[in-house]
């Protein structure tokens, strides 16, 4: 038997050998043209959320129709969502491997490689979500592009969720109430904030806070209100604290083989589409009707709504202060110029200041925010 | 047998060898047989302890004494994914892999030999690119210092050694293609030669 089982593994191993010449012979042959006769371009979009996700339904897909009425067609797209060809955290990867040209590239999801750009979460920076895409967009090409592009990919825009609130059992107005809660949190900056007014952290995704929540595990959540409307979050927590505390800027990125290929009009024109892809989303999903709806859920789920007066706003203000001046100290250590980035984030912020959606929509049309990706 | 002194793994030539191509095989099948075994044992008693007492530890700080570990998630996922890719090659040599049996069993002799090249082809392939991309990873995270979201650690490490681990599960799928585990020298539990069924 051994005699014959050594034949047996030498026989299939022979073959197995032969098989894989075989495949590596005839895979130089299977790859697909994406440049179409007709002069119209085709590109890859990916995304880790599922096809009824907002930031799929809601974001992409109206800008895609913008996109083709704009070019006439000439800019098509394939699209593979729900994590069909890569998960959230490997966007920069599958842009560096070519799996994609255009997808989500989360600089909070790889804090290790980012610096400045951590800046955008700092607390009470932005009003709104589309103050926050539209700043972070003019920041960019003086401040932060060289962390961005240092990860082999080109910013194809921002978007920015809405500001992080707070949902508890007991009403919150100053930050002393915080102290010792047990509060969901994302990591990064938005658990430090918390750490800052005395809070416990916990880290855990939303989709689990509802029974976090409910089990006692958690005393409040620190989340957008979307979200806490969509995780009925509001069955278990009756404040609701407006408070803002920090925006979570998101980058989307572009193979830059992919993008540089393109005849120059297409690129032009992609790259004016982009800077109003932040508004789309900011209209649609994050801010808008989409955020007024949201809150109308929370209240309609019995949920009291707290807005701080402005001395208690004052209060969360002087109590996350700190925060800032140790981002800029550790940053200015590194030879970044942290302190400037952060002035200038809140004097571009403050022109917004009172701006309405439209105001924002019309001016990303009206002037896109030159050099983001050296045409 | 568990496992064998050195003079048991010392090679047997192989019996019908027609050169120096089954030669290296067999040479691919006796080291990658011991890294397969090694890297079971790192798995058994190394990482999956570690993941054990540390989610004990997360769960213990978190509800008695209100202080949870922030990065005790990406660490608890870095040990889960590691000790899932030491037990990968061990888990093909002993036939753990998911087989249609009720197909397989039913093939004559010479039809399950092809079976058998089919599957090892797709699993090397499969493997094989991870092996690939893992190692052209390297680099990349290196240049770009990736990090976990809360376990501000470098990622490239342990990259590399998904990288190693999805290396050796290709030699095993390749000098094993049958994934049968009689004429292994490294066994767990299995004194005498004989297999207790229990790894």
């Amino acid at each position: 038997m051994p005699k014959n089982r050594d034949s047996s593994d030498t026989w299939s191993r022979r073959r197995v050998l032969g098989t894989l010449l075989g495949v590596g012979a005839i895979a130089p042959f299977a790859r697909g043209e994406r440049r179409a006769s007709d002069g119209s371009v085709l590109l890859r979009y990916t995304s880790h959320v599922p096809n009824s996700h907002g930031l799929y339904a809601k974001c992409f897909i109206p800008w895609r129709e913008i996109v083709t009425r704009e070019s006439k067609g000439r800019i098509r797209w394939e699209h593979y969502v729900d994590g069909l060809l890569h998960g959230a955290l490997d966007g920069f990867k599958a842009v560096a491997t070519g799996v994609t040209d255009y997808t989500h590239a989360y600089a909070t999801y790889q804090p290790g490689s980012f610096q400045l750009t951590h800046g955008l979460q700092l607390p009470f920076l932005f009003q709104n979500s589309g103050v926050a895409a539209l700043v972070s967009e003019e920041l960019y090409p003086q401040y932060l592009k060289s962390e961005y592009e240092r990860m082999g990919v080109y910013l194809a825009h921002c978007d920015s969720t809405t500001a992080n609130d707070i949902l508890s059992r007991t009403p919150i107005r100053t930050p002393d109430q915080m102290r010792g809660l047990k509060v969901r949190s994302t990591g990064g900056l938005l658990a430090d904030i918390l750490v800052q007014v005395g809070a416990i952290p916990v880290v855990m995704a939303a989709a689990e806070a509802y029974t976090a929540f409910q089990r006692g595990i958690i005393d409040a959540v620190a989340l957008s209100v979307p979200d806490m409307a969509a995780y009925r979050l509001y069955e278990t927590g009756k404040f609701y604290t407006r408070i803002r505390l920090s925006h979570t800027v998101i980058q989307y990125c572009l193979n830059p083989r992919t993008f540089d290929s393109l005849p120059e009009d297409v690129r032009v024109q992609l790259y004016n589409l982009y800077r109003v892809r932040g508004q789309v989303a900011n209209r649609n999903f994050y801010g808008g009707e989409g955020l007024v709806n949201a809150i109308d859920t929370l209240v309609e789920g019995g949920v009291e709504i707290v807005d701080p007066t402005p001395d208690e706003r004052e209060q969360w203000l002087d109590a996350v202060r700190p925060l800032e001046e140790r981002f800029v100290k550790q940053n200015e250590a590194l030879g970044l110029p942290a302190a400037a980035f952060v002035q200038e984030a809140k004097d571009r912020a403050a022109v917004y200041e009172g701006w309405t959606d439209q105001q924002l929509w019309d001016h990303v049309w009206a002037n896109p925010t030159p050099g983001i990706i050296a045409l | 047998m568990t496992p064998r002194n050195e003079t048991d793994v010392a090679s047997d030539p192989p019996a019908d060898s027609v050169g120096g191509l089954d030669q290296a095989i067999a040479w691919v099948d006796r080291w990658s047989e011991r890294a397969s075994f090694e890297l079971f044992r790192l798995g058994l008693y190394v990482t999956m302890p570690a993941l054990v007492v540390l989610v004990t530890l997360d769960v213990g700080l978190r509800y008695l004494f209100n202080a949870p570990l922030q990065w005790g998630r990406d660490a608890n996922g870095l040990l889960l994914l590691i000790t899932i890719f030491c037990a990968l090659p061990h888990a093909w040599d002993r036939a753990h892999h998911i087989r249609m049996e009720v197909f397989y069993i039913r093939l004559s002799e010479q039809r399950r030999r092809l079976v058998d090249v089919l599957s090892s082809v797709s699993g090397i392939i499969v493997f094989g690119f991870m092996a690939v991309q893992g190692a052209r990873f390297v680099p990349f995270m290196m240049r770009t210092g990736e990090t976990g979201e809360d376990l501000e650690w470098p990622l490239w490490p342990f990259m590399a050694f998904l990288s190693l681990c999805a290396c050796v599960t290709v030699a095993r799928v390749f000098a094993n293609p049958a994934a049968r585990e009689d004429d292994l020298r490294y066994r767990v539990h299995a004194p005498d030669g004989k297999d207790s069924g229990a790894l």
